[in-house]
């Protein structure tokens, strides 16, 4: 590949800004893991000059650590957000395989009946009851179930098969394979990109979730990492029904400020170190080999 | 439709009709691939929708969706003539479509930035920085906003060095906008561009080198053989965006708000949540969640209609 | 055919679906079963016998309150097993509400944290039971507390005559001398002005002058940052508002007082309110005020107060933010330019209206009625509310005094206090009067010092024999407040920042109090004004 002048300069600018972008985005993120083994007020008083080594601690992991049940949130959470995430990508292809086909009878009237959910919704009390009647409270199925199936990852995912070249799935027809057998030997894997984005998306969207356990889980065994985080941090801020103890509510609060920040990085630890190692599904040239 | 009919007289329809239901037939697999999505959908999006009803009621959880008091539009007016809402729609409005504006054209640009970059550990690395402030929770970016932001802050000491006085970001409706969009960019670009990273994945590399052997500079590569591979996704994503635009969250902009920033600050999520504080309203919560669904959906349809008319006729319904 | 079998099976799915969730709901939650019991004494000879109270949960208490030593005690007094249902964290309320539409009907929710709006609701729902009657018949201990402090009744009892919740009562002082009776309470560094060779401010002038010394004069001796006056904002216990007080009525965070006439007065539309502020624009035109006041929170205020850089600041209890108690005192409030001296008062009680509920669904009101009044005793009000004594497994708040038939306070070694109140506390409809102090319990220690302060320095100031009480309002009233207060407040907070940093309040004041006009104030008064009323009716039968 050759490139002309211009070219190389605007590759070097590219670089250049992409690493500016990089510092920005840094900055703040170093801060924040910083934080997390700071003592309270130090980056309010002194800022990150002033740090002496006495003001580092770890108190807030070890408060938030030496909660037991935290191992089994990042367990539940682990095996919630796969499931979410597998079923989030079987029914999205599913369902978008059949409305990306050419000349499909319906399609309108199948995308519609999709659309609509996109803006009607009967809210939580309605969607409780049909949980609780189908027996569905308490179990796993509650939090991964009813979300499977975003309308916006139906038009994705039938945005992304439509750009797979016709000719691939034209040619395999002419030799005689049905819908399904392109959809599996042909379709699935060039939609590898895809697929991932909708795993990754849903698994993340999972993990970060704990508003429908907190609904539909009693079991305190169930909770997800979330959820667990969120009780460590309750714990330190005040509740109604609780003493008008401006001490206390001090305390709690300086306490609240030290977990937050280690709350995060826990929370976001998984995540990140696991992305590197599904960072391959993104490599270019994945249509390339079918066609030749 | 009618005009067909009486030009096509019965028999064509037949035709019609049977040709489309032969179709349907030969490709019954299709239709079976739908039913899981179908029925899935139907279950927990359709059979609760009779809950809608409830902002048109003074719901109360004992008697029930059927036994509840009906009122109409009671919730609606009063949301509506409420002093200030004029204020407060048009803050909703603007924030969002401003960071629509602002906010949809970065995650392309920097999914196309990172593609030109060659080296895979270095791409990735990026790739992963970028990503990261998606996870730092909105309490968390919020406090950091108003201490880098704070009067005696890092920000100003730079703004002082210049000018002398400070500037007092959080304190002024004017800067509002701006801050909340720009970090909003900040924490989620990134993680946006992770969706366009993915169709550049499929770009035909025959056509890279197409272009190499026809002498395409950088700029051109990128006009004619990146950005279509982009357009749909870019479309569809635009288009749904649009359809959320009443949907701004709630959390933010609550943290962000000061005494002083108010007029800008105020949006619908916030005001609601101040209203139902004291009367702890179900129904009136439920009925400002229709009116903002009835404007997205309205926006949507616009926003469809031009796009189609500027892309061909392509777009999502 | 084979479409339209499964269309109409998916159809009849639906419709029962629909019909079984939406159908309101029958008793069958989970109340407990008809006991039968009646003309009710403790301990009951019947064994088995319990209740199901439904309560948030406390995040460091046990999760069965049964371990709790109180309630041990408690279930062996009275041999009532109560069934704990506990629903988690911050969605108590939607939890809540959801188990009600379910149908899952406790017996009792403890801790409900209703408001008003929905305990009114609740009531004409019929989802719980009106408890006037069963306190007067069923519930000795609190109808005492009524009796002698009829203004808690008042407090509790709406326009038709219905109690719907049983309330928590907290007493440290009453009236004037409450502790509540002031919030942001103004200290000064003594320090500073000893360094200085001032004396301390007993006029609003002269409280310039100190601050304009502070500014210049280098008061820490070391050149270090000075912030002269630094508070947050201008409402909460963190504002500036004492200052109000001494330009006429004064202010306070529900910008509501009430004159000797009885009538209720919005603060922030008086002559007072006005020349407070102007004082308040010529302190920061002076660069005497901290420029992050109205943007900062507690943590960079209190950050402020560790680093000793504040000369006059405004908090409940300064320990907390003091980095040096010794160099701070309490401020006597001062006189305005007319020379009058005026405290404000605020509208906190110890008082919370909704602690304890029985549904519609209970078949023992009696049982459940004098179970509830147990928390009533005094000393079962004083553990309930503070932690028990006589734990062998961990520190005790108490220890109880057999000779005196007292609950002592202990020192705390070591333990942080918070925690150990979680731990053991149990919250719930109580009642503790101030004549409980030196008889059933003693007072906490801060309590006790933040009471002494206000008795000598505050009270004496208080020119004000009336504030806004924790009145009843309708349903319809609170709606309306509601709507104005979420555009009326906000308003007001913004321009008096606005006010404060640019200034112009003269300018401006005209057309502000028509914008408050229309944004609802005359309703706003109306409303009040007539449930003030009504209170004080209820109170003088």
């Amino acid at each position: 590949m050759h490139y002309t002048k211009i070219d190389k300069t605007l590759l070097i600018v590219n670089k250049l800004v992409l690493v500016m972008i990089v510092l920005i985005t840094l900055l703040p993120l170093i801060y924040v893991l910083l934080a997390s083994f700071l003592e309270p007020g130090t980056l309010l008083t002194g800022g990150i000059t002033d740090i002496k080594a006495s003001d580092f601690t770890l108190d807030g992991y070890r408060r938030v650590l030496q909660d037991s049940t935290i191992i089994r949130g990042f367990i539940n959470s682990f095996i919630y957000s796969t499931l979410f995430a597998v079923l989030t990508v079987v029914f999205t292809v599913l369902t978008a395989y059949p409305l990306s086909v050419n000349g499909f009878v319906g399609k309108k009237i199948v995308m519609t009946f999709f659309l609509i959910t996109m803006f009607i919704g009967g809210g939580l009390i309605p969607t409780y009851l049909l949980i609780k009647d189908l027996g569905m409270l308490n179990t796993v199925w509650a939090i991964v179930l009813p979300g499977a199936l975003g309308v916006f990852n139906i038009i994705l995912a039938k945005t992304y098969f439509q750009g797979i070249p016709k000719e691939l799935s034209e040619a395999a027809q002419m030799d005689g394979a049905s819908h399904f057998q392109i959809f599996i030997k042909i379709i699935l894997p060039l939609a590898k990109p895809i697929m991932f984005v909708l795993a990754l998306f849903a698994f993340v969207g999972q993990w970060n979730s704990f508003f429908d356990a907190m609904i539909y889980l009693d079991d305190p065994t169930m909770r997800p990492l979330q959820l667990v985080l969120r009780s460590i941090l309750i714990q330190n801020e005040v509740q109604p029904g609780m003493i008008n103890d401006q001490a206390a509510m001090i305390e709690m609060n300086r306490i609240a400020q030290m977990i937050q920040y280690a709350t995060i990085v826990i929370s976001s630890l998984p995540l990140l170190v696991m992305y590197p190692f599904f960072q391959k599904y993104f490599e270019k040239g994945v249509i390339v080999g079918s066609l030749k | 439709m009618a005009e067909q009919t009486i030009a096509m007289g019965k028999g064509e329809i037949g035709k019609k009709r049977s040709k489309k239901l032969t179709w349907m037939k030969e490709n019954w697999i299709l239709y079976l691939m739908l039913m899981p999505g179908v029925i899935l959908t139907f279950v927990f999006r359709y059979i609760p929708m009779y809950g809608v009803v409830i902002a048109f009621q003074n719901f109360s959880p004992i008697r029930g969706v059927f036994g509840s008091e009906w009122v109409g539009f009671q919730h609606f007016t009063r949301f509506l003539t409420s002093p200030n809402f004029g204020m407060i729609f048009d803050n909703t409005l603007r924030l969002s479509v401003l960071g629509l504006i602002a906010g949809f054209p970065v995650p392309i640009i920097l999914a196309l930035m990172i593609n030109q970059i060659r080296r895979k550990g270095a791409k990735k690395n990026i790739q992963l920085i970028l990503y990261a402030p998606n996870f730092i929770s909105v309490v968390v970016v919020v406090g950091m906003l108003f201490i880098l932001l704070a009067p005696t802050g890092p920000v100003n000491s730079i703004v002082t060095m210049f000018t002398g006085e400070p500037i007092f970001f959080m304190s002024k409706p004017e800067y509002f906008r701006t801050i909340y969009i720009l970090s909003g960019i900040w924490q989620g670009a990134g993680w946006s561009s992770i969706i366009y990273t993915a169709a550049l994945a499929n770009v035909d590399t025959q056509l890279y080198d197409a272009a190499m052997i026809d002498g395409a500079s950088l700029f051109q590569r990128i006009r004619h053989v990146e950005l279509p591979v982009l357009k749909p996704t870019m479309v569809v994503l635009f288009i749904l965006a649009a359809g959320g635009i009443m949907s701004v969250g709630f959390e933010k902009a609550f943290l962000m708000q000061t005494a002083m920033n108010l007029p800008a600050s105020e949006i619908i999520p916030t005001h609601v949540y101040k209203v139902g504080l004291l009367s702890m309203d179900f129904s009136f919560g439920s009925a400002i969640g229709l009116f903002n669904t009835v404007i997205n959906l309205i926006l949507l349809i616009i926003v469809n209609t031009i796009v189609k008319k500027l892309n061909e006729g392509e777009g999502i319904i | 055919m084979k479409k339209k079998k499964i269309l109409s099976g998916l159809l009849g799915v639906t419709l029962s679906v629909a019909l079984l969730t939406g159908c309101g709901n029958d008793d069958s939650g989970s109340a407990s079963p008809d006991w039968e019991l009646s003309e009710v004494t403790f301990p009951l000879e019947e064994d088995g016998i319990s209740l199901n109270i439904m309560r948030p949960v406390s995040p460091l208490a046990p999760e069965d309150p049964n371990e709790m030593l109180i309630f041990k005690r408690l279930e062996e007094q009275t041999n009532v097993h109560i069934n704990w249902t506990a629903l988690q964290g911050d969605a108590f309320a939607e939890r809540r509400n959801l188990a009600i539409a379910s149908g899952d009907l406790p017996d009792v929710i403890w801790n409900a944290g209703f408001g008003a709006h929905e305990l009114e609701r609740m009531g004409k729902d019929g989802t719980i039971i009106p408890l006037e009657n069963i306190i007067e018949n069923y519930m000795p201990n609190l109808s005492r507390v009524l009796e002698e402090n009829p203004e808690y009744r008042s407090m509790m009892t709406n326009e038709d005559g219905h109690i719907w919740a049983l309330p928590w009562i907290e007493e440290l002082g009453s009236g004037k001398e409450a502790i509540q009776s002031v919030a942001g309470l103004p200290w000064i560094n003594v320090e500073w002005l000893d360094n200085l060779g001032l004396e301390m401010p007993t006029t609003t002038d002269e409280l310039k002058e100190v601050l304009i010394a502070f500014r210049d004069q280098n008061p820490t001796g070391t050149g270090a940052d000075v912030i002269p006056m630094s508070f947050i904002g201008t409402t909460g216990g963190e504002s500036l508002s004492f200052l109000a007080g001494s330009f006429g009525l004064g202010d306070n965070s529900d910008r509501t007082v009430v004159t000797n006439d009885r009538e209720v007065v919005f603060t922030a539309s008086q002559e007072g309110w006005k020349a407070a502020n102007m004082f308040f624009h010529e302190l920061w035109a002076e660069g005497l005020m901290d420029i992050e006041a109205f943007e900062q929170d507690w943590n960079r205020f209190v950050a402020k107060g560790n680093e000793n850089q504040l000369g006059l600041f405004f908090t409940w209890d300064m320990y907390n933010i003091a980095g040096i108690p010794e160099s701070y005192e309490l401020m006597p409030p001062l006189a305005g330019p007319n020379g009058e001296i005026n405290v404000t008062r605020t509208n906190d009680f110890g008082f919370d209206r909704s602690r304890a509920i029985i549904t519609s669904a209970n078949k023992n009101v009696e049982l459940t009625a004098r179970w509830l009044d147990q928390m009533y005793d005094p000393h079962q009000s004083v553990q309930n509310n503070w932690g028990t004594f006589g734990d062998e497994t961990q520190q005790n708040i108490f220890e109880f005094d057999e000779v005196d038939n007292m609950l002592r306070h202990l020192p705390l070694e070591g333990e942080a206090p918070v925690e150990l109140r979680e731990r053991t506390h149990v919250g719930g409809p109580l009642a503790i009067l101030d004549s409980f102090y030196g008889v059933y319990t003693t007072m906490p220690d801060d309590a006790a010092w933040r009471l002494n302060l206000l008795h000598e320095i505050m009270v004496p100031h208080m020119t004000a024999e009336y504030n806004f009480p924790p009145v009843v309002f309708t349903m319809e009233e609170l709606d309306r407040l509601a709507d104005i207060d979420a555009n009326l407040f906000p308003f007001v907070t913004r321009m008096q920042a606005e006010w404060i940093v640019n200034g112009g309040i003269e300018d401006g004041w005209e057309e502000y109090l028509q914008e408050l006009d229309r944004l609802g104030l005359q309703d706003w008064l109306e409303i009040k004004q007539s449930a003030f009323d009504r209170y004080m009716e209820l109170l003088e039968q």
